[in-house]
Formats: C-alpha cells, sequence, structure tokens
C-alpha cells in the first residue's frame, strides 16, 4: 500500500511541478512571443526587410511561436531620437521595442545594461560565422550588443541619364568622379552648366572627413573628440568648403533622393543602401516627367593610390527583457536573418553587404544573384571597392552621436553662410577665387570655434 | 511500462485472488473506491454546468471588456477624425472660395490652369499642414475635382496630400513629414521632403464615391483600408466633401489612418492572455480584410474568415487561426466590425491549462483522499488487529473495543474458546487415565506372562512328571481311539480341554446335565478312561507332545 501511495504521490509532484514549470525560457508555439521592431531597413516605397520579417513570421517565426511586429520603419536619425525619447520616458514616447537596428552610438543612449548580449545566446561557432571587421564594431567590452545584420559603405550614385547630357556638352566623363578633386571640379562644372543647380549631395561630411583624414595620415577623431586642428584636416576641409561655397554640393537637409526626383541635384554620395531609394522617374517644375538611369559609382578617393572608405551600417539590438523567452525568441529572428540564404535575399533587396563569410563569398562569386540591372551594378562596383579599398570602422566614444549631428550642422551652417557670402560678393563684382579662398579658410576657423563649442 | 512494471499489478492481482485483501487495504480501497466516485460526479456536474473549466469564460470575458474599450476608443477616435474633417473641409471651402473670388476667376477655370492651381495650393498649404498637425492621423489631403492636365491618360485631380514619415509612435506631433501629392512648387517652395512615390497629382478613384456618397447627406466617410498607391502601406481614409457656397461638391478632403498609426493607437498590452490583437474590419460578401493592432495580421489579414463558434468566434487568417469576439459598429454611414482576439494556438493552450489545473485539483483531492483513507483504515482497522493479535498470542482478550459487533464476536469466541478449553482438559484427562490404565494392563499383561511362564515350565515339569506315572499302553489307547468321537463328543472333549466346567459346558451347548453325562460315558468307554482327570492328563501329555512335534 505504501508502496503504490509512494509512487501516486510522487507521480503527483511531478504533474504539478510540470504544470507550473513549463520551460519559461524559449518561446513555443502554445507560448508565443511578440517582438516589437524599429527598423531602418526601407524607403517608403519598398521594405525589404519587412518581406523579410513577414517570411519569417511565416516559417521559424510560427513554428517556434515568434512574431516580429514592425512598428516603425524609419532612419537611423530618426531612430536615435525616438530611443533617446523612450529610454528617457519622455512624455508620448512609447516603450523602447524589443529590437531595433541602429548605429553603435545608441548603446550609450539607451544604456549598455539594458540590452542583450548576443554572446550569451549565439554560440562559439554561429559567431565565428560573421565577419571579423563587421562583428567586431559590435562588441562593448566582452558583450556583443550589436549584431551585423547587413552592412554597407560608401558610394557615388549618379543620375547617369542627365549626367550623360552635361557630359556631351561639357566632356566630362565619370572618370573625373573617381577622386574628391575630380569629383569637386565636376560640381562646380555641372553648377554653372545648369545655371546654378547643385551636383551633388554628401550625406556625411563627418565620414568625408573621417576617411579624408586618414588618407592624409591623421586622425579625425582623437581623444573622443574632433582633431580639427590638424594639418590634414585643412587638406580635407579646404577643397570640400570652396565647392561647397561655389555651389556645387546641396547644404539642405533632408533627403538625397527627394532631390533626385526632383532633379534639384543628380547625384549623392551615401550609403550603397541608398540605392532602395533611387527614383527611376525625375519630374520638372513644369510638371513633366522624365525616365532616367543610375550608376553606382566608387567612394572617390583623396589620394589615388590609397583608396579607402567607411563602412557603415548598424546592426540589431534587442532590449534585455525579465521575459526570457523574448530574449530566446530575438536569437531566433537573429539567426534565421543572418543565415546566409536569408541574409542574401535581404541584402540583395536592399543594397548592403551580408555579413557572415559565406554568404559574402557567394554574392561576389556571382553577383547576378540581385535583384536587377541596377543592383547588380551596384554589387558589381562595391566588388571592385571590396577588393582594393581599406574599409574602417566609424569610432565609438562619449557623446559619439551628438558630436556627430553637430558636426554636421555646424558644416552646413558655416558653408551655408560662406556660400551666401560669396554669392552676394561675386555679385558685386569681387574676385571670385580670392573671395572662394578667404571664406574657404575663414569658413574653416568658424568650423573650428564653432565645434570647441559644443565640446 | 516501468511504472506498470515497478507497480506489478499482476502480482498484486495473483496476490488478491490467492490470498484475498488484508483487511485494512480493503477497506481502505472501498473508501477510496467511494471517494473517486464522489469526485467523478462532481466532475461530471461541473463539466455539464460549464463550471468544470473557467479559462474559456474568463478569456472571453476579458476580450469582451477588451471589444468594449476598443470599439469605444475606434468610435471616439473616428468622431473626433471627423470633426476635424469636417472644420478642414469648412477651412478649405471658405479659403478656395476666397481665392477665386480675389482672382475673379470660377472653380471650372481652374482646370488645365496649372499656375492657377499651384497659387491655390500654396494657400491651401498651411490649412492642410495644420489639420494634419492636430488630427490623430498619419496624413491629411485634400482633392479637387479639377486637374492641370486634363489631357492625361488617367484622370487626375489637383491637391495636396502631406504624410508623416518615420512615425514611431501614437503622438504624431513634431514628426517628419513629406509631401506625397502636390505640385512641384508647393514641395519646393517649403523645402518639404519629396516622399519616394510623390507624383503631382492624385489618381485617386474615391473622389466619384465621395460624390454619390456624399449626395444622401452623410457627414463623413470612413473607406475600407486599401494599399497607398507607390508604397508599401495601407490605410483607411476618413474624408468630408468640400462645397462651395452653392453646396456643390467641389473635392474632399480628409485623414489617412495608415496601418502603423493604427496598430501604434490601438495596441493592446500583453495581458494575462497574451498578445490580444484589435482589429476594425470591412465586410465584403462574407470576407472580411481591415486593419489591425498587430503589424502581422495587417500583412496577412486579407480574405479572411470569421465563423462563429459557441459564444466565439474562429478568425481564419488561412495560415493561422484566431479566436476572439466581434461587434458591430456604425462609423459614418457604413457598418464596421471590430474584432479582438488571440492566437488560436495559445488560447487552446490557456484552455488546456486550465483543464490541467483542474485535473490537478481533483488528483490533488484523490491523493490526498488516498492519504486520509490510508490513515483513516488505520486508526479503524488496527484495534481490531491489536486485538487479533492479542487473541492469536493468547493473551487476555483485553478491553472492550466499544465496537459492539466486533465486541460480541470477541465475547463468542472468549466463550468458545473456553469451551474448547475444558473440552480439552477432559479430554487431557481421559488420556492420562487411559495411559495409567494401559499401564496397569500391561504390568498385569507381564505379571500374567510371567505366571503364564512358570506355568508353563510347572506344566512342562509336570508332564515329564506324569510321562513316567501315564501306562504308555493306555495313553496309546486314548490317542488312537479319539477319532472314534462323534463331533458332539468331540466338542464336549474339547470344552474339557479349555477348562470349562461341566456345567459351563452344558451352557455352552444348551445340553441337559444328563445329555452331558451321556456323553462323558461314550467318551470314557471309547477312550478307555475312567475319570475326567485322567482325561485332562491324557490330553495335556497329546498337547504338549503335539507342540512339540510342530
Amino acid at each position: 500500500m505504501k508502496k503504490i501511495l509512494s509512487i501516486i504521490l510522487t507521480f503527483a509532484m511531478t504533474a504539478v511541478c510540470f504544470s507550473g514549470c513549463s520551460d519559461k525560457t524559449k518561446p513555443d508555439a502554445d507560448h508565443p512571443v511578440t517582438l516589437t521592431m524599429w527598423h531602418v531597413y526601407g524607403s517608403q516605397t519598398k521594405s525589404p526587410l519587412n518581406d523579410a520579417i513577414d517570411q519569417f513570421n511565416d516559417t521559424v517565426g510560427r513554428e517556434n511561436g515568434v512574431t516580429v511586429n514592425v512598428v516603425s520603419v524609419t532612419s537611423s536619425s530618426a531612430i536615435d531620437k525616438a530611443l533617446s525619447a523612450s529610454a528617457n520616458g519622455e512624455p508620448g514616447a512609447e516603450d523602447l521595442p524589443d529590437l531595433f537596428t541602429a548605429y553603435p552610438r545608441v548603446a550609450e543612449i539607451v544604456g549598455e545594461d539594458k540590452l542583450l548580449s548576443w554572446n550569451s545566446y549565439f554560440s562559439e561557432e554561429e559567431l565565428s560565422a560573421f565577419r571579423d571587421e563587421f562583428i567586431s564594431e559590435g562588441y562593448f567590452d566582452d558583450k556583443l550588443l550589436m549584431l551585423p545584420v547587413a552592412k554597407s559603405s560608401e558610394g557615388l550614385f549618379l543620375n547617369k541619364t542627365l549626367f550623360d547630357r552635361f557630359s556631351s556638352e561639357t566632356g566630362v566623363s565619370t572618370d573625373t568622379l573617381k577622386t574628391f578633386d575630380g569629383f569637386f571640379k565636376t560640381a562646380n562644372l555641372y553648377y554653372d552648366w545648369s545655371d546654378g543647380q547643385n551636383f551633388t549631395q554628401i550625406n556625411d561630411f563627418y565620414n568625408y572627413a573621417y576617411i579624408g583624414m586618414k588618407a592624409y595620415g591623421g586622425e579625425f577623431i582623437e581623444n573622443g573628440k574632433l582633431n580639427l586642428n590638424d594639418k590634414a584636416f585643412e587638406q580635407v576641409w579646404l577643397p570640400l568648403s570652396k565647392a561647397v561655397i561655389y555651389g556645387g554640393i546641396c547644404l539642405d537637409d533632408g533627403y538625397a533622393a527627394s532631390r533626385w526626383k526632383t532633379v534639384e541635384i543628380i547625384s549623392n554620395i551615401g550609403s550603397t543602401a541608398d540605392i532602395l531609394y533611387q527614383p527611376e522617374m525625375v519630374f520638372y517644375a513644369d510638371n513633366t516627367t522624365e525616365n532616367i538611369t543610375s550608376v553606382s559609382l566608387p567612394y572617390p578617393t583623396f589620394i589615388e593610390d590609397k583608396p579607402s572608405a567607411v563602412h557603415r551600417g548598424g546592426g540589431l539590438f534587442a532590449v534585455k527583457s525579465d521575459d526570457e523567452r523574448k530574449n530566446y525568441g530575438a536569437y531566433i529572428f537573429a539567426r534565421w536573418l543572418t543565415e546566409k540564404e536569408n541574409n542574401l535575399r535581404f541584402v540583395t533587396s536592399t543594397g548592403y553587404l551580408p555579413v557572415t563569410d559565406d554568404a559574402f563569398a557567394e554574392l561576389f562569386a556571382d553577383t547576378s544573384i540581385a535583384e536587377n540591372e541596377s543592383y547588380r551594378n551596384l554589387y558589381d562596383m562595391m566588388n571592385g571597392m571590396m577588393k582594393s579599398f581599406r574599409l574602417y570602422s566609424l569610432p565609438v566614444y562619449d557623446n559619439a552621436s551628438d558630436v556627430q549631428s553637430d558636426f554636421e550642422q555646424n558644416v552646413k551652417l558655416v558653408l551655408k553662410s560662406a556660400h551666401n557670402q560669396y554669392v552676394e560678393r561675386t555679385e558685386n563684382s569681387e574676385d571670385k577665387e580670392a573671395v572662394l579662398n578667404e571664406l574657404a579658410a575663414s569658413s574653416l576657423d568658424e568650423l573650428k570655434t564653432l565645434c570647441d563649442k559644443d565640446m | 511500462m516501468n511504472i506498470l512494471k515497478y507497480l506489478d499489478i499482476r502480482s498484486l492481482v495473483k496476490q488478491f485472488k490467492t490470498e484475498g485483501l488484508s483487511m485494512r487495504r480493503r477497506f481502505a480501497f472501498y473508501v477510496f473506491s467511494v471517494i473517486c466516485l464522489f469526485l467523478a460526479v462532481i466532475i461530471i456536474l461541473l463539466n455539464l454546468f460549464g463550471i468544470l473549466n473557467p479559462t474559456d469564460r474568463q478569456i472571453m470575458n476579458d476580450l469582451n471588456a477588451q471589444l468594449s474599450a476598443c470599439s469605444d476608443s475606434i468610435e471616439g477616435d473616428c468622431d473626433e477624425l471627423a470633426a476635424c474633417a469636417i472644420s478642414f473641409s469648412g477651412q478649405l471651402s471658405d479659403a478656395i472660395q476666397n481665392y477665386l473670388t480675389e482672382n475673379h476667376i470660377s472653380f471650372e477655370e481652374l482646370e488645365n490652369n496649372s499656375e492657377a492651381l499651384d497659387a491655390l495650393q500654396n494657400r491651401l498649404y498651411d490649412s492642410v499642414y495644420l489639420n494634419m498637425q492636430v488630427a490623430p492621423a498619419s496624413g491629411a489631403f485634400y482633392i479637387l475635382d479639377t486637374t492641370a492636365n486634363s489631357n492625361s491618360d488617367t484622370e487626375l485631380y489637383s491637391g495636396i496630400y502631406l504624410k508623416y514619415i518615420n512615425l514611431y509612435s501614437e503622438n504624431t506631433v513634431n514628426n517628419d513629414f513629406s509631401i506625397y501629392r502636390g505640385s512641384f512648387s508647393t514641395g519646393k517652395s517649403r523645402g518639404i521632403n519629396f516622399h519616394s512615390g510623390w507624383k503631382n497629382e492624385s489618381s485617386t478613384d474615391f473622389f466619384e464615391h465621395c460624390r454619390e456618397t456624399f449626395s444622401g447627406g452623410t457627414h463623413y466617410v470612413l473607406s475600407p483600408a486599401v494599399p497607398i498607391p507607390d508604397t508599401w502601406e495601407r490605410a483607411r481614409y476618413i474624408y468630408v466633401p468640400i462645397r462651395d457656397y452653392n453646396d456643390n461638391i467641389i473635392g474632399v478632403c480628409g485623414f489617412e489612418i495608415n496601418d502603423l498609426l493604427f496598430q501604434l493607437s490601438y495596441k493592446i498590452e500583453d495581458g494575462l492572455w497574451g498578445d490580444v490583437t484589435c482589429g476594425l474590419l470591412d465586410e465584403s460578401n462574407g470576407i472580411y480584410s481591415g486593419q489591425f493592432s498587430s503589424g502581422r495580421y495587417n500583412t496577412i489579414g486579407n480574405g479572411l474568415n470569421i465563423k462563429s463558434k459557441r459564444g466565439s468566434q474562429l478568425f481564419d487568417f488561412g495560415s493561422e487561426k484566431c479566436v476572439g469576439l466581434t461587434e458591430k459598429i456604425t462609423l459614418g454611414k457604413e457598418t464596421f466590425s471590430v474584432a479582438v482576439m488571440i492566437q488560436k494556438t495559445q488560447y487552446e493552450s490557456f484552455l488546456r491549462k486550465g483543464q490541467i489545473n483542474i485535473l490537478l485539483i481533483f488528483l490533488i483531492a484523490a491523493i490526498l483522499a488516498a492519504v486520509c483513507c490510508v490513515f483513516m483504515s488505520k486508526k479503524y482497522v488496527s484495534p481490531i488487529l491489536k486485538k487479533i493479535e492479542q487473541v492469536k498470542s493468547k493473551e487476555d482478550y483485553g478491553e472492550q473495543l466499544r465496537i459492539r459487533e466486533i465486541d460480541d464476536l470477541f465475547a463468542f469466541l472468549e466463550e468458545k474458546d473456553n469451551y474448547y478449553e475444558q473440552q480439552l482438559d477432559d479430554l487431557e484427562n481421559a488420556k492420562r487415565f487411559a495411559e495409567e490404565e494401559a499401564q496397569k494392563a500391561k504390568e498385569e499383561y507381564e505379571k500374567a506372562s510371567k505366571k503364564y511362564e512358570l506355568a508353563k515350565s510347572e506344566i512342562d515339569r509336570l508332564a515329564e512328571k506324569h510321562k513316567e506315572e501315564i501306562v504308555p499302553e493306555e495313553y496309546q489307547f486314548f490317542v488312537e481311539n479319539l477319532s472314534m468321537l462323534t463331533p458332539a463328543e468331540y466338542r464336549v472333549y474339547e470344552l474339557y480341554l479349555s477348562g470349562k466346567t461341566a456345567k459351563q459346558i452344558a451352557e455352552i451347548l444348551h445340553i441337559t446335565e444328563n445329555t452331558l453325562k451321556y456323553h462323558n460315558k461314550n467318551i470314557y468307554s471309547k477312550l478307555g478312561i475312567s475319570s475326567r482327570k485322567q482325561l485332562l492328563r491324557f490330553a495335556a501329555l497329546k498337547q504338549h507332545r503335539d507342540g512339540k512335534e510342530d
């Protein structure tokens, strides 16, 4: 009797344990989790990551009880602002999402302690599949807080249809755009040819300065601060400022793609992922339209035999949750997104680079897997860059986000003022060259003063 | 199998069949069976009355509360948007009329007049922008029933359509925005970002629908959720007519509620039942589509089937199923369904969990019952067992158990016991007596044997002695003529030899003394003897000799 009773009691205790203590560390179809996500991988017309997420939700996500719910598709600067608002609990701000894509700088904004360490979930073997230069950027001390899911570099996008028209009349070829020297000259030439239209927009002056100073042997960031007093910065600044002051380069805020569409510019330097935004048609002020073709060109060089560029593109962060199932669900999604097939499908529809060695090798062994001609052209261009360019990742330091955005604003402020002065003074018959040189030099001093204030 | 092996049911059954069950086990088993039966009846009754698993009811109650809240919220927001749209329409109407009056042109004269339309857009822009800022919407627009290019292949309408970009919160204040529809100069002159899908005029077809609808005095229209052309988004539009001073409809204006804003506005925090999704559904020929508070369903939510099922609704998205409730609401003049739902797998998991909890409660009750049974059987039966042990060990029956039947039994057993003890004593006495008697008889026998041996040796001695006294011729005559005796005479002869007296012989043979004397006379004459003494001496000698010869 005692034997039977002890068996029943054991059985009952086990049943109680099982009923109350189901595995609460992993989601499953009966105990699903929904992960909210903010990301930057999409334009207003197309969102390849949303498509990838739909595919995940329909397959691996459903099997494992994980649903990723995209709550916002935004830009990296907007996501920084939104994360800051959420992290600081600003009125009207949403809760932090479970997943978001951003640059490493946001770790400081959100707080490293609030972020999930991916290396607690990914095995050593899984992590070894990532490209070293991409994954190393995501480490904060020994914690991998930012998982690379797609990386990009910078390139030069050109409205080939309109450039050919310009080229046929001026004789300027795309070869001149290989160096910044030729690029700035072309910008000014286009400004004259188009009767005052900007040739281009440089999306990130910070990246321009960083790479330029590397090329000239300097360091743009030293001890977590801008190093504007270095001689190398002057070498970087003067050609840029002259082109901007002359008028060849647009200084307005906003997206280059908008200006492409309204033919305010015919080129821009920016992330290779900008291809997602490139219009196929432009609109003129008289309400007429024109179909265009565009090409992707390598990032111009400062010194021809020392080509270099930044590799950019943030990564995937997960906010640590008290519900371990959510943390594990984030891992399931991240693992799926970085698997070769899924990662290739996603990146080749956005203009990004894959993040694992085997996906990288497969893409550049045959760029025809890209979805259309312009994407194939982009990957061929990137293939060339990968072989000959040195790629730098941007340094992370205290207030990097603020320093970067302040630098962008200060450059625009200083150069816009200088450009206006230039227009005004040259209209008054002052010597263009002298005014240009003077304003370029003074703008450098002004920039230093402004940036010193910010620091 | 291992458990069964461990339980060794077969051996238990075999033991039960061969040895039966102990009183305690039997008692515990009966009581436990009664309790289990009782629990089973309770389960059946609770199940019949739907009380057994309250999870389903709780889920539906909570969903019902969520449904009411969502319906109220959606209705309230639509009313607010409609009020904004009506005010927006009034502002536009006045501004258009003022513009036309100031420029001495009629509305019809705006057609193909891009300059005038641009100028009008510039005048109306602020109104569009401000109303978008004020209203809980993801975009604001107006379109007029006129175009800058009537020769276009598609029918186009002039107007402005502004949309928020980078929407990440229900709160849209200070969000970046772009111009999605509107003239180039309108966007350019204000430095507004052009939407990736920007075009200068709208080709939307809801203008005609609007004209029909508003002729019936409808205050506002909430459109079904439709894809926004040239984007990956979907949206509903809430719109009202723009009328001229003669009450003619010259355009429409309103607001966009895209899926993302709907998601952000009506998201339901994770609650007791996991992710609850709210939806505003349109029905067309029994097929539903709409907007949902979860982006997942906004993707797969077209072509949704809804089936009623025992007080709830089953939402069949094809690749996924949900369970929830719906409620009809009227927005504008159209009827919509508000739905709240949870994933079917999750719902079933909660039900299962509820059922397991109930089963566990009953299992725990059964275990407690089993423990109680064991305890009770021990308490109840152990005095009896103790008493039996006392009886077995022949101790005193002790004090009474105060269980009448058992006390009577033991009293009866005690009485029987006493009786049998008396019987045993008697038997033992009888046995002792018999043993003593046997001992005596044995001793007598031994004495008699000794006497017999003595007598026998004496006889032998006497026989040897008398042998010499007997005349051999007489003895020879006696032996030879013994066969001459008749059977009756021989019988008498034998009786004499056995030591019987004449009287005893007469009695044995039922003859008279005279008959006996007659026989004696014949015997004597035939055997040549003269007395009984001689007869016995010759007979003893003959026996002795016969014995020796044997």
